[in-house]
């Protein structure tokens, strides 16, 4: 198709089979993280603005059947569906008296959701850290065939000079530059979407005691 | 159950973002190759065809433009040959007049009487040597007998037709036969499969490699041999890998008859003869 041969693409042609394998690899990871990333931020941002929606209108509004109505508006808070969760706890209470045993059931009921929200939080982010860590050398991989086999072409043709060793080398680092790509993104992304989501953890851990306590109070 | 629900939209969610994903590794991948298409370009205005001198094509190549250009230059001579021969005969006789003229003018008489038989040996030397001085007709005779030393080692890469693959039909309307235009579709072929970067070859000089190969009447390549490497390995290599990379080439046709056929091709940077 082109007869200039100095692309990138133009120097897969010639790439051998395992090196097109951990390219193929190194392509989809990049794919698979990429949809990670995309996910992962429209659901952390999302879950971030309505928890802090939901709050205001917490503190703002004293009664929490109120609230409880208001938690239509805010499906993507975590906030908001811990306190629902909490609230139908109290609601299943029923004519239980005891205050303590009351408190207790709600305040589970609440960490279940917790643990729940965190985990939906977490899910596939772990990938993005198993891209980040291993990509680079999955590409290295690739890179270290393609010298070798640079090296044995060396053997073949007998001659060592640079125009016989640059074109297998020039091929064989396209794998380590794929790691890096597929890699670098996926590192950055873990790293704030860990940071994000241990703010929303300790957020929950906080105003999730706020949460009994006001449903408490209304058995009260 | 509403667990459930959840699980699935986002599920959901995850195969929108997984399709936009592939949306964008599929948008880079084609902007990166219509990038290289863009700088591709101007190189392929810049090839030009090799023509070489020494595989004289027949009537009717493509190349044939090109061959008229030279050829007026060796007819030419061949019309005059005496007219590089005869400025040396009045040299001889032109020459001494000048020689007495110029003691008349000089005011140093006795320096002519000094002159020793050494120098009027050297002044015949150097009149032999004005003599032997060879024409432009001579230089260039000279030229394409060493062309024509330097060229092809074997008859595998003469060509009575094409000259320079890959054209089409010549100019002159000769025709062209089947197994010629069979041997410009297979060079188009190997051509397409040669990968080679020009910037590492470098200044090498003269850089031309002869390969033979036989192919099979099911277009199968064997045998491929180098009859004459280049300077460059690596572009011996490269030559060795397109003619690999090429096989199997498409069936020789019936009209070119049904026995495997040995042809030679001569790679330069400019493309294959």
């Amino acid at each position: 198709m082109f007869d200039s041969k100095t692309g990138v693409l133009s120097l897969l042609a010639d790439t051998g089979p395992v090196v097109l394998f951990v390219l193929v690899i190194l392509l989809l990871f990049s794919v698979l993280s990429w949809a990670i990333i995309i996910m992962k931020a429209a659901n952390i941002g999302k879950a971030r603005s309505e928890s802090r929606g939901f709050l205001d209108y917490f503190f703002e509004v004293s009664n929490i059947d109120k609230v409880f109505g208001e938690t239509e508006n805010y499906r993507n808070g975590s906030l908001a569906r811990v306190f629902r969760a909490g609230y139908i706890e109290y609601r299943a209470l029923g004519d239980l008296k005891d205050a303590r045993q009351s408190e207790e059931r709600i305040a589970r009921a609440i960490r279940r959701e917790v643990n729940e929200e965190t985990k939906n939080l977490l899910r596939y982010v772990p990938f993005l850290a198993t891209v980040g860590n291993t990509a680079p050398f999955i590409g290295l991989f690739g890179t270290v065939w393609g010298i070798m086999n640079s090296f044995l072409s060396i053997g073949v043709t007998q001659s060592a000079s640079l125009a016989t060793v640059a074109p297998g080398i020039a091929e064989a680092l396209v794998a380590t530059a794929a790691g890096l790509a597929a890699a670098i993104p996926a590192v950055i992304a873990f790293n704030y979407f860990t940071q994000q989501i241990n703010s929303i953890e300790r957020d929950l851990e906080d105003f999730s005691g706020e949460f009994v306590k006001s449903l408490v109070n209304e058995l009260g | 159950m509403n667990n459930r629900d959840e699980r699935k939209v986002l599920d959901r969610r995850f195969l929108t973002a997984f399709a936009v994903s592939v949306f964008l590794h599929v948008l880079l991948i084609a902007v990166s190759l219509y990038l290289q298409y863009l700088t591709g370009f101007d190189r392929l205005q810049l090839k030009t065809i090799d023509v070489s001198l020494v595989t004289l094509p027949g009537p009717g190549s493509p190349s044939d433009a090109d061959m008229t250009e030279g050829l007026p230059s060796v007819p030419e001579p061949v019309k005059e040959p005496q007219t590089p021969r005869q400025p040396p005969v009045p040299i001889e006789p032109a020459k001494p007049e000048a020689v007495k003229k110029v003691p008349e003018k000089t005011s140093e008489k006795p320096k002519q009487p000094k002159k020793s038989p050494v120098e009027d040996k050297l002044k015949k030397l150097e009149q032999q040597v004005r003599q032997k001085q060879p024409s432009d007709f001579e230089r260039t005779l000279a030229r394409l007998q060493q062309k024509v030393q330097e060229g092809p080692p074997s008859d595998l890469y003469k060509r009575s037709g094409p000259g320079s693959f890959g054209l089409g039909d010549g100019e002159y309307g000769a025709p062209v036969s089947p197994y010629e235009k069979y041997l410009a579709e297979i060079v188009m072929i190997i051509r397409q499969n040669w990968s080679f970067i020009p910037q590492l070859i470098g200044e090498k000089g003269d850089i031309k490699a002869y390969v033979a190969l036989t192919i099979q009447p099911g277009g199968a390549v064997s045998d491929i041999t180098f009859d004459k490497k280049s300077v460059s390995e690596y572009f011996n290599d490269t030559a060795f890998k397109a003619i690999e990379k090429s096989s199997p080439l498409p069936p020789i046709p019936e009209e070119a008859g049904d026995s495997a056929r040995r042809i030679g091709l001569v790679f330069t940077p400019q493309g294959i003869e």
